[in-house]
């Protein structure tokens, strides 16, 4: 993902009509959306309509965009609000986690699959605030203020599930890896 | 500095955000020495080395060509439908400009499209102004005629507003609540004026008065009396569109819900509370002051007035109900409330509102 300023730049001259900023924004930010609503949804097909229906989302209300306003959290809020519409409207359900396992797709790397798959299986088994939370500040790279105000909570309030987040992940792993 | 205290400041450190770094660098020496700890470090170092879930190859291509398919035949019928309203405006501009100005006070009441045209005026192409002068010159002539012959016959007292004060008979005020949109609320409606000229006939403003927050709808003149009413507390409301705004006597209503309210004339006007159904739940609609007819509802002074059309950064989607997207509180359940944005369709409880409306259970 790219800097901040270099996105807000980008979402300007999108806004502006610039159709060319537009895709290297949709590029530069897919992966981010698709793990969240992988990590939401845990089924691919989910995950596609999800970047499909951000982007349109995106692109509707890019007129409205504030100039200097930070893209990522905007982008955060609306990739969170498609999953919940999903979700509420009974078009989309999350798949159990152990069935997750096997719609993973992750880069063909040795020693990478298994790592990367049982972070993934931590992550979709963290309760629904904390995975919020953490995806906002791991994935789209949103300060704990900015998580706070997308999410509706204060900043110490974020603090703390990410940390719980990133403590049961750590578990997670060292107990799949024989740890005590 | 204990385990959980270590930990925490080396997660926030993972976050770039600021901590103390002689507070850091006592968590690191703290996270050497402790095997609980060093199980937390290394979960968190493979964390960092996992790569999350990569998207298929050409997904944000097709997504971003895919947004602009189904967005810009949006946008492009927006803009037709901007310039339509645009030309009806310079129509509406045309016709009242050719006016004189005796038949220009005459017509006093229907300033409305005077507004709209001046903000729009810049959206039109020279071209196209001029076309519409021109084909509708003889509509501004049959509107000076009019004008003129308005003025001779004294047809103006029909339109001209009650003067402020003038003492309110009996049937002036039972008039008012039976009659919404006169040319009272369209010409003393204060701030709420405009809104109601620009909407049109539709929005000329509902019959609302608010009790305690709540919203109340006009319903009909009752029987009761006030000597045999319960009084349950005071509303400010004009009861009309106009006047002054004073404080009266609310009584409940002896069928439950439904509050009375006695006009300057003594006679018991009921209002029903204004509400939807979210989720089998019944949600009242809850405002600001609304101290006339005409003024539209808006979020009441704990709920921060959303930035954005999306409803951020107060609101985030709740559900589509029914072509009416529902809000809830960021950060909160629907069960605290739900809000509704501008817009929605004529079915719905809030439509014709030009401002977001707030709805609790």
């Amino acid at each position: 993902m790219r800097d901040r300023e270099a996105s807000a730049r980008l979402a300007e001259a999108a806004r502006d009509g610039d159709e060319a900023a537009f895709e290297t924004l949709v590029r530069e930010h897919t992966p981010a959306v698709w793990a969240h609503a992988m990590r939401f949804f845990g089924d691919s097909s989910a995950a596609e309509d999800v970047v499909q229906e951000v982007w349109i989302h995106v692109y509707r209300g890019l007129p409205q965009f504030q100039g200097g306003a930070a893209f990522s959290t905007w982008l955060f809020r609306v990739t969170r609000n498609v999953c919940v519409d999903m979700l509420r409207s009974g078009s989309r359900r999350p798949v159990p986690v152990d069935a997750f396992e096997r719609d993973v797709p992750v880069p063909d790397e040795s020693g990478a699959v298994d790592l990367s798959a049982s972070v993934e299986r931590a992550i979709r088994a963290l309760a629904p605030e904390d995975r919020d939370a953490f995806g906002a500040v791991a994935l789209f790279g949103l300060t704990y203020a900015e998580a706070a105000e997308s999410l509706g909570v204060p900043a110490g309030t974020v603090k703390s599930r990410v940390f719980r987040a990133r403590r049961a992940i750590a578990a997670s792993l060292d107990d799949q890896a024989g740890g005590a | 500095m204990d385990c959980i205290q270590a930990q925490e400041l080396i997660s926030t450190a993972l976050d770039r955000e600021p901590v103390d770094p002689q507070a850091l660098a006592e968590a690191k020496s703290h996270c050497r020495e402790c095997a609980d700890c060093v199980r937390f470090v290394r979960g968190l170092a493979a964390l960092q080395r996992a790569i999350p879930p990569e998207p298929p190859a050409e997904l944000a291509n097709a997504a971003a060509k895919r947004a602009r398919e189904v967005v810009d035949p949006e946008r492009e019928a927006a803009a037709q439908a901007a310039a339509a309203a645009a030309e009806a405006a310079v129509v509406a501009e045309a016709a009242a400009g050719e006016q004189p100005a005796e038949a220009a006070a005459a017509t006093a009441p229907l300033p409305a499209v005077e507004i709209t045209a001046q903000d729009v005026r810049p959206k039109i192409a020279p071209r196209r102004r001029t076309g519409a002068i021109i084909g509708w010159a003889a509509a501004a002539a049959v509107l000076v005629l009019f004008g003129a012959w308005a003025a001779v016959a004294g047809v103006r007292a029909i339109f001209a507003p009650r003067e402020a004060g003038a003492p309110q008979t009996a049937q002036t005020e039972r008039s008012v609540p039976l009659q919404p949109g006169t040319g009272d609320t369209a010409t003393e409606g204060g701030a709420t004026a405009p809104q109601a000229q620009q909407k049109g006939e539709e929005s000329a403003g509902p019959q609302y008065v608010d009790f305690d927050g709540t919203v109340y709808r006009f319903q009909s003149e009752t029987g009761e009396s006030s000597a045999t009413a319960q009084r349950i507390g005071t509303a400010l409301t004009s009861l009309d569109g106009g006047s002054a705004a004073t404080s009266r006597d609310v009584y409940g209503s002896r069928g439950g819900e439904m509050i009375l309210i006695a006009n300057d004339a003594g006679v018991m006007l009921s209002f029903a509370p204004v509400t939807r159904q979210y989720g089998g739940v019944t949600y009242r609609l809850r405002s600001t002051a609304i101290p006339a007819f005409g003024v539209w509802p808006a979020l009441p002074q704990n709920v921060a007035q959303p930035t954005a059309a999306d409803g951020s950064p107060t609101f985030v989607v709740e559900a589509d109900e029914g072509g009416v997207t529902v809000y809830r509180l960021a950060g909160s359940s629907a069960r605290e409330g739900i809000a509704v944005g501008p817009g929605s369709p004529q079915s719905d409880p809030a439509a014709g509102n030009p401002n977001w409306t707030w709805w609790t259970p």
